[in-house]
């Protein structure tokens, strides 16, 4: 039992890896169990062992897929779409006979997505540059299981250390010669790497296909998904980096080290990013990012300090929604439980303003940017987006009136954009009309319970 | 001939049509709006909102006649859901 790659649960220690820009990174139960190593390839190999294409026993497509069925991945990006699903989508363009185009038109892509475009979210920074060679193998088995050699690798501009990491990865990948870059007949693999414009929605599918096909790191309107037709028209593979980490335990271990944790409906375990704002104006300080099992309590992994039982919880990020006190004390960190208090886990940001920082003026902050970071194109959003900025500024200041203003503009939001930004803004906004209304009601009558907390710390102080 | 007709009847030819906006190319001149007032509305910076789900029948010819005239060519009358 000793030979486990996989530390047992009360084996993982709570000393966290310090990423630079107040980010620490916990050491976790299977994705993050090689945090404390290093990221190197010989410490990745040490506890994971070979990624052999040669191997009579290595994963086809759909081998793969039912591997990832079994652990019913879903994708990590925010959308959650079945990667089981995906993968059997691409290799069914590639094999379809009949179809324009040929052969080598439509040999798949692979392409790994560590833009991570919001501010408060780290977890696939933290992959990138503590596990990497996770992440890259899993892109590899993936790459390798749909006979085909392009791997693309996507890095946020924004955040020069991940492609510094990458980058050190590949080059250590290509000097020690990896098996796992070699084909069944040894035919290496190629790889990219993109660096995104550094803006909030850069991350997003179609925005990543028009920055590998040369043109505006922006999102377009798409006729088909793009595992059907995606760059270049060929089947295209697009999952996000932490998908890709779980690929890589997939193609390594099997289903097992996954199985091991979660529930039964939902096995496996998610990267979780935790933020508490402290200074009004700051939404993202002091992040956390940890590997939760599927059904752990939200309240488990709030930040320290965080009274899940009074205080409200934006979860799922930027795009996400505010849960209530009465639901953060119940909720888990669970697609579906979550799914029923009308949130989602996104790409797993939760933000706990501790009790000096005001929820409505956080989300004010946060619609401000969001509004900001509107790539220009689509009326909807350009014109929407500031008007909604400016209901919620009136509904911080406690304007009459502001809260229908606010609900209204954002009903007018989902579905009216080649991307999901404006339905991601309307959300935030509608969740927090719904789940902050005790703070609006105190705004609209001039106070704000956080003033009230500042004034009880003080009090206690003395 | 009837029962062939009736089952035709049952599965309209265009049920499944629905309106799709390229809301990168559109520009609010309006036109859809105009051409389509039953389908299409405007929000209050002249960007349509279309009807949720599938065309009614009797308006996918007028929707064509919409998708034909907009200046942008931003407006599609597409067969079946998108994903």
């Amino acid at each position: 039992m000793s030979t486990t790659p996989f530390p047992r649960r009360a084996a993982v220690a709570a000393r966290g890896v310090p990423l630079g820009e107040d980010v620490v990174v916990l050491p976790g139960p299977v994705l993050l169990a090689g945090v404390g190593d290093g990221p190197s390839l010989l410490a990745h190999r040490a506890r994971h062992g070979a990624l052999d294409a040669a191997d009579p026993t290595f994963p086809d497509a759909a081998g793969l897929a039912a591997r990832a069925a079994k652990v019913r991945l879903r994708g990590r990006g925010g959308a959650g779409f079945p990667l089981a699903e995906k993968l059997r989508r691409v290799a069914a363009v590639r094999d379809r006979p009949g179809l324009p185009g040929t052969a080598a038109r439509r040999r798949p892509v692979v392409v790994v997505n560590g833009a991570e475009g919001e501010p408060a979210s780290h977890k696939d920074s933290a992959l990138l540059r503590h596990v990497p060679h996770l992440v890259l193998d899993g892109a590899a088995a993936a790459a390798h299981a749909l006979r085909t050699h392009e791997v693309h690798v996507v890095v946020p501009g924004e955040r020069p250390r991940v492609r510094e990491a990458v980058e050190a990865a590949l080059a250590e990948r290509r000097d020690r010669r990896d098996l796992s870059d070699r084909d069944r007949c040894g035919e290496r693999l190629t790889w990219h790497v993109h660096v995104t414009a550094p803006r909030f929605v850069a991350g997003q599918e179609t925005a990543v296909l028009q920055l590998l096909s040369g043109r505006e790191n922006l999102p377009v309107t798409a006729d088909a998904p793009a595992a059907a037709r995606g760059l270049r028209g060929r089947p295209t593979l697009l999952s996000n980096a932490e998908t890709f980490a779980h690929l890589g335990v997939l193609a390594l271990h099997g289903p097992g080290p996954l199985l091991a944790h979660g529930t039964d409906e939902e096995p496996g375990t998610t990267l979780v990013t935790t933020v508490q704002p402290t200074v009004p104006g700051y939404p993202t300080t002091d992040a956390v990012v940890r590997e939760v099992a599927f059904g752990t309590s939200v309240a488990a992994v709030l930040p320290p300090g965080h009274d899940g039982y009074t205080l409200p919880v934006l979860v799922g990020g930027f795009h996400g929604a505010w849960l209530p006190p009465a639901q953060v004390a119940r909720a888990k960190v669970s697609p579906a439980d979550l799914a029923r208090r009308g949130a989602a886990l996104g790409a797993g940001v939760l933000i706990a303003p501790s009790a000096r920082t005001c929820p409505l003026s956080l989300t004010r902050t946060v619609v401000a940017y969001l509004a900001a970071e509107s790539a220009g194109r689509c009326g909807p959003c350009v014109h929407g987006l500031p008007a909604l900025a400016d209901a919620v500024d009136a509904l911080a200041r406690g304007r009459d009136g502001a809260a229908e203003e606010a609900a209204e503009i954002a009903g007018l939001l989902p579905g009216r954009g080649a991307c999901r930004h404006p339905d991601g803004t309307g959300r935030l906004v509608a969740s927090a009309l719904d789940a902050l209304a005790d703070e609006v009601r105190a705004h609209a009558a001039g106070a704000c319970t956080a003033l009230r907390g500042r004034e009880e710390q003080q009090r206690w102080a003395s | 001939m009837g029962l062939l007709r009736g089952s035709r009847a049952a599965t309209p030819l265009h049920a499944r049509s629905q309106l799709r906006v390229d809301w990168n190319a559109c520009h609010a001149a309006g036109l859809c709006h105009e051409l389509l007032p039953e389908v299409v509305s405007l929000d209050p910076w002249g960007y349509p909102v279309v009807e949720d789900g599938p065309l009614p029948v009797e308006q996918v010819r007028d929707a064509r006649a919409a998708a034909r005239a907009c200046p942008r060519f931003a407006l599609r009358v597409v067969e079946a859901p998108a994903g």
